[in-house]
């Protein structure tokens, strides 16, 4: 620092902006960094942060109760809906939220029971949809596609496509994920994360050179992507016991 | 004052919104921010059952019985495989009282582990009392439901899950903890270097019947000890061991040619018998002994012996060379067949303590 300059002002500004940095709009912000970047951990923790400042933000009980699900840990995540739901009570999305959890334990009448409820509030919104499309497809019937349809409609986040491309593959429908995983694709070109999702969806269902492509895609935007490289190193058939496992029906 | 959930302008002083019936109270409640993380091991069985559960819920559905037959699929996961899990990953929350405690119900938790234990070892101090026995192993193992129905029935809300709740606590507790405690403690006991309460079968004075004596498998006799013999089942103490030689000499019991420290009033040795103490094998009496020079006790109700000593009170009858030559089981057992020394006694009370 040069002599001259005063540091009283700098270290002022410092301190002015140092609170407003971390509140609990700037964890949420964090925490949906993370989330984008597939690190579904750092992002529950970053949500937890937030609430520490502010356990008003029904953001951030969601992002919890969103990021319990990701991490698959399905009966954690039923039980910190309903603590949400004790706070706000027949909040849409956390009903939806909670609706996941349970449709992705298989209690499906139980799981469409809350989406019930969560459609039936005021308001719109794209999670709300993506759930629903979520429990028909467990429920093997008709129909996820237009609630997955009308989720993208309502918003034009790529995020939106690739939650319904990892819900699709969660329920092996590798098919229906690769079209969702495809329009996330379009949608955030430069997010490493659609075209990993991609690449595994083409993986599972055996399209081995443009899972491939897709891998190579996903180091070209982030070199220090492991998964990734591990991937592209085994071929993009993911290795000679993944292809035998597929010759079994597995994934 | 507006609510955080729904923006209504609720009144002044209100603890829940109007409209939305968000509890406005909660907003400075110092309610905790941190989810619940599911455990490696839940992480790796639960997701086949989901999966299993999620490919059954459509068939289900579609053949009918869905709406019913969810729930009950529900039930198992929720009420069964989850506490179970978690019971296996932390075993400690076996123990009663300690799901109360991590729950921060401290008091109550750690009382509840206080009388547990109280209520086991009187159990076991008094286990040769069925009634009184059974009792009090009741009252502990109702006491540990409880403790575990805090850890996975209470949350549950219908009877079904309930009902499912208290049947998986009582599988747990008899699978989990009673009998892999019984197990081990008969595998400890079989390998003999455990304490192991004992019911006096018969009078053997000072032992009286219905006593409770406390038996040290592990213990190799010695001189002095009360022991206990297999076959037949009685209780002796041992007056020498192999070698040595045993006389009885005007009325002294001599080992050694010295005076024994254990004198015997009851069954003693007949005057003038003489012999070894042979190899593997030791003497003993019955258990009753008095220093030598010193006064016999007072003599006790004795059973009356059978042929040829039915005229006499059994226990006055002296132990003669042919009693030790045909019964040698009795007076001169075999080491192998001694089950244990007696160290103490736990009932009744007003006799606890240990024997010397």
């Amino acid at each position: 620092m040069p002599e001259d300059e005063d540091p009283q002002p700098r270290r002022a500004a410092a301190a002015a902006t140092a609170p407003a940095e971390k509140d609990a709009a700037h964890w949420l912000r964090l925490a949906d960094e993370q989330r984008r970047a597939g690190s579904h951990e750092s992002a529950l923790r970053f949500y937890s942060r937030s609430l520490e400042v502010d356990r008003t933000a029904v953001t951030g009980w969601l992002g919890q109760v969103q990021m319990l699900v990701q991490l698959g840990e399905y009966p954690q995540a039923d039980v910190w809906a309903k603590k949400a739901l004790e706070i706000f009570p027949q909040h849409a999305e956390i009903l939806s939220a909670g609706g996941q959890a349970k449709c992705r334990m298989g209690a499906l009448p139980e799981a469409l029971v809350m989406s019930d409820g969560a459609l039936a509030r005021p308001g719109e919104s794209a999670y709300r949809w993506l759930v629903r499309g979520e429990i028909i497809l467990a429920q093997r019937e008709r129909g996820d596609d237009h609630c997955f349809d009308k989720a993208l409609i309502l918003d034009r986040d790529w995020l939106v496509p690739l939650e319904a491309a990892t819900a699709c593959l969660f329920h092996n429908a590798p098919a229906k994920a690769l079209k969702r995983a495809q329009e996330a694709v379009e949608r955030g070109p430069t997010s490493p994360r659609c075209w990993f999702v991609q690449g595994e969806c083409q993986q599972r269902l055996g399209m081995d050179s443009a899972a491939l492509k897709s891998f190579s895609r996903v180091l070209e935007l982030s070199p220090q992507h492991l998964e990734a490289r591990g991937r592209v190193t085994a071929g993009g058939g993911g290795g000679m016991w993944r292809r035998l496992g597929r010759l079994f029906g597995g994934r | 004052m507006q609510c955080f959930s729904c923006g209504f302008n609720a009144m002044p002083g209100s603890t829940s919104c109007g409209r939305c019936g968000a509890n406005l109270s909660l907003a400075k409640a110092p309610i905790p921010v941190t989810p619940p993380r599911a455990g490696a091991v839940a992480k790796r069985i639960l997701p086949g059952w989901w999966a299993l559960n999620r490919r059954m819920a459509p068939l289900l559905l579609r053949i009918g019985i869905g709406e019913a037959a969810l729930p009950a699929l529900a039930v198992p996961l929720e009420v069964v495989v989850r506490p179970l899990i978690a019971m296996v990953q932390r075993p400690v929350s076996l123990l009663p009282g300690v799901p109360f405690i991590v729950a921060g119900h401290r008091a109550p938790g750690w009382l509840l582990l206080a009388v547990w234990i109280a209520v086991m070892l009187l159990a076991l101090m008094l286990h040769g009392l069925p009634v009184i026995f059974l009792l009090l192993v009741g009252g502990a193992i109702a006491l540990h439901a409880a403790s575990a129905l805090q850890a996975t029935g209470l949350a549950y809300r219908s009877v079904g899950a309930r009902l499912a709740g208290i049947v998986t606590c009582a599988v747990m507790l008899l699978g989990l903890f009673y009998l892999p405690l019984g197990w081990g403690t008969m595998r400890i006991v079989g390998g003999g270097w455990w304490v192991v309460p004992v019911r006096v079968p018969a009078s053997f004075p000072p032992f009286a019947e219905g006593d409770i004596i406390w038996l040290d498998r592990s213990a190799k006799p010695n001189l002095g000890d009360v022991v206990v013999t297999f076959r037949p089942q009685t209780l002796r103490r041992v007056r020498a061991l192999a070698g040595q030689e045993v006389a009885m000499i005007d009325g002294v019991l001599l080992v050694d040619d010295v005076p024994s420290p254990w004198q015997s009033a009851l069954r003693p040795l007949a005057e003038g018998v003489r012999f070894t103490v042979p190899d593997g094998r030791c003497f003993v009496l019955l258990p009753e002994s008095y220093p030598p020079g010193g006064t016999p006790p007072a003599p006790t109700p004795q059973p009356t012996g059978g042929w040829p000593y039915n005229r006499q009170p059994m226990w006055t009858v002296v132990v003669g060379e042919r009693e030790i030559r045909d019964a040698g089981g009795n007076w001169l057992p075999s080491l192998g067949s001694i089950e244990g020394r007696i160290v103490g006694r736990s009932y009744p009370l007003s006799r606890f303590g240990r024997i010397e």
